[in-house]
């Protein structure tokens, strides 16, 4: 069986196009727009690996950023879930927060997918030896 | 001993969290850098692709042919391109950041320098866009004529500079120049023979080689009229040409227009009775307007109007020539209620050579540059001709004189 991504994510657009970037790679991928919905989703859904990202409109999506939506997941639940953390600013690069938060890695999404693919696989343990 | 162990637990347990923090910070500080290291990289690329568009953008300027230069609202120059540089005979180093009007030294044929207002960049900053003319520009080495274009760059609705095209038209001038003086040698030619059939007409018709029959006398007199149709036409040719050579420059004196107007209407008197045509003035109350112009010219562009106005109109009509004032200017007008002009042929009729097709059917033997040499003088004074008509009630011409205030009375 695939393994299963959850995407968070309060754009749209984003969760699209990393839907389509994943599902290619031969994930099954569920995405949620707010933290809170997330907790429900992890429930049922148990995936494999979560995509948080860092930043998200807390006045329209609720009251938790990445950060804190990954601390809950990592304190609350007693799941073997992987959790990376992205961010698409330059302003907002705090990788030491994001490990404070509990997440496996960091990532900046830069204009290369390819980063945010390779970091999946790893922790996934999908990555093939390809140096 | 127990108190010991447990300061012992104590700072074990203090050394793995300050141990777990070091590491914390190590990790997020690789990862930071990682990710600093990826948007430095894009941001490379990103100026790259700038330096790329750069470059494009400049061959673009670089390789058109006419010469290209932009200025800031002050007039200041920040943009100039390789042909500019050729035709100013100045480096861009030596031009930018200086005054435009330091920089281009403008003059028209006659070496009269234009007022800052006229000048295209000027003007266009002053809020006129888009600006052509043609100029000539005086460098350190030479004096060539160049035609210019200039548009104001906006920004939210302010102007903010202007771009400024120009080229040099030296060789267009020099064809022009050839046309011209081609055709004035030619009326020049036929000028000559024709004022000698006139003298001949007239010996021949004052009989002093003998008698003529009725006959003879009846072709003679034909002969004759065609032959001053002719001398009216190369005459015109000849205006025509002195007009676009420009070498007639305009004078500049105050004109009474009630004592202006009874000398051309007495000029036309007999015309006007031939055609039993009435020629009245209507100054309005107003009977102490002064124009400020060259009057010779003024009264050239009315003998065409005037002319015209007699011509198309059936026997028994009037002809008015009026004038009345406004804000800063004069408003002259002659109004007839002859054949007027057809609308379709509205914006051919200043053109050279043009006939309406009814003025053709009405008069076959005019030239079609009366209303071309007027519309020409009408520049050189800076007045402003145009008419309001209908086909078959009339048209009313209006040659609108700009004043300054202080001049519109004695």
């Amino acid at each position: 069986m695939a393994k299963k991504i959850l995407l968070i994510d309060d754009n749209e657009n984003v969760r699209a196009t990393l839907r389509d970037i994943f599902k290619n790679e031969g994930y099954a991928v569920i995405a949620a727009a707010r933290g809170e919905e997330a907790m429900d989703v992890i429930d049922k859904e148990k995936p494999d690996l979560i995509l948080l990202d860092t930043v998200m409109d807390t006045a329209i999506h609720g009251s938790m950023d990445g950060f804190e939506v990954c601390r809950q997941i990592k304190k609350v639940k007693e799941l073997p879930v992987r959790v990376i953390i992205y961010t698409g600013t330059l302003e907002k690069i705090d990788a030491v927060k994001a490990r404070r938060a509990g997440a496996d890695d960091y990532i900046i999404k830069g204009e290369d997918p390819g980063v945010l693919v390779a970091a999946v696989k790893k922790l996934l343990g999908d990555l093939k030896d390809e140096k | 001993m127990k108190s010991r162990e447990k300061i012992n637990e104590q700072v074990e347990e203090d050394l793995r969290k300050t141990r777990e923090e070091l590491a914390i910070q190590e990790w997020g500080n690789k990862k930071n850098l990682e990710g600093m290291m990826i948007l430095v990289k894009e941001l490379i690329q990103k100026g790259k692709e700038i330096k790329e568009t750069r470059a494009k953008e400049e061959t673009i300027l670089e390789n058109i042919g006419d010469g290209v230069l932009a200025v800031d609202r002050k007039g200041s120059i920040f943009l100039v391109n390789t042909v500019a540089e050729r035709f100013l005979g100045l480096s861009a180093k030596e031009m930018i950041g200086k005054d435009v009007l330091n920089i281009i030294n403008l003059e028209d044929e006659q070496g009269a320098v234009p007022s800052n207002g006229k000048k295209p960049i000027l003007s266009t900053l002053l809020g006129n866009s888009p600006v052509s003319g043609t100029y000539y520009i005086k460098t350190k080495k030479k004096r060539f004529p160049a035609s210019f274009t200039a548009t104001s760059v906006m920004v939210n609705g302010r102007i903010e500079g202007a771009v400024v095209v120009f080229r040099d038209i030296s060789r267009e001038k020099n064809l022009e120049k050839l046309h011209a003086d081609f055709l004035q040698l030619a009326a020049h030619q036929l000028r000559t023979p024709l004022s000698g059939i006139k003298w001949l007409i007239g010996t021949m018709q004052k009989k002093i080689l003998g008698p003529l029959t009725k006959k003879q006398q009846e072709y003679l007199d034909d002969i004759y009229k065609i032959n001053e149709r002719m001398v009216g036409l190369v005459s015109d040719i000849l205006n025509t040409l002195s007009l676009e050579s420009s070498s007639v420059a305009a004078k500049n004196r105050p004109v009474l227009l009630s004592d202006f107007y009874k000398d051309i209407a007495a000029s036309f008197e007999y015309v006007a009775k031939n055609r039993r045509v009435k020629l009245n003035t209507a100054l309005e109350a107003d009977e102490k307007l002064i124009v400020e112009t060259d009057p010779e010219i003024l009264k050239n562009i009315f003998e065409s109007l005037i002319s015209n106005a007699i011509n198309y109109s059936a026997p028994g009509q009037e002809v008015i020539v009026g004038a009345r004032k406004e804000t800063d200017a004069v408003l002259c007008f002659v109004k007839d209620g002859g054949i007027g002009i057809p609308e379709s042929e509205n914006e051919d009729i200043f053109k050279r050579f043009y006939r309406a097709s009814n003025a053709k059917k009405n008069k076959p033997d005019g030239t079609g540059l009366g209303l071309y040499i007027a519309k020409m003088l009408a520049e050189k004074i800076d007045a402003e001709i145009f008419f309001d008509s209908k086909e078959d009630k009339g048209s009313t011409f209006y040659v609108r004189i700009p004043q300054r205030v202080a001049a519109n009375r004695l």
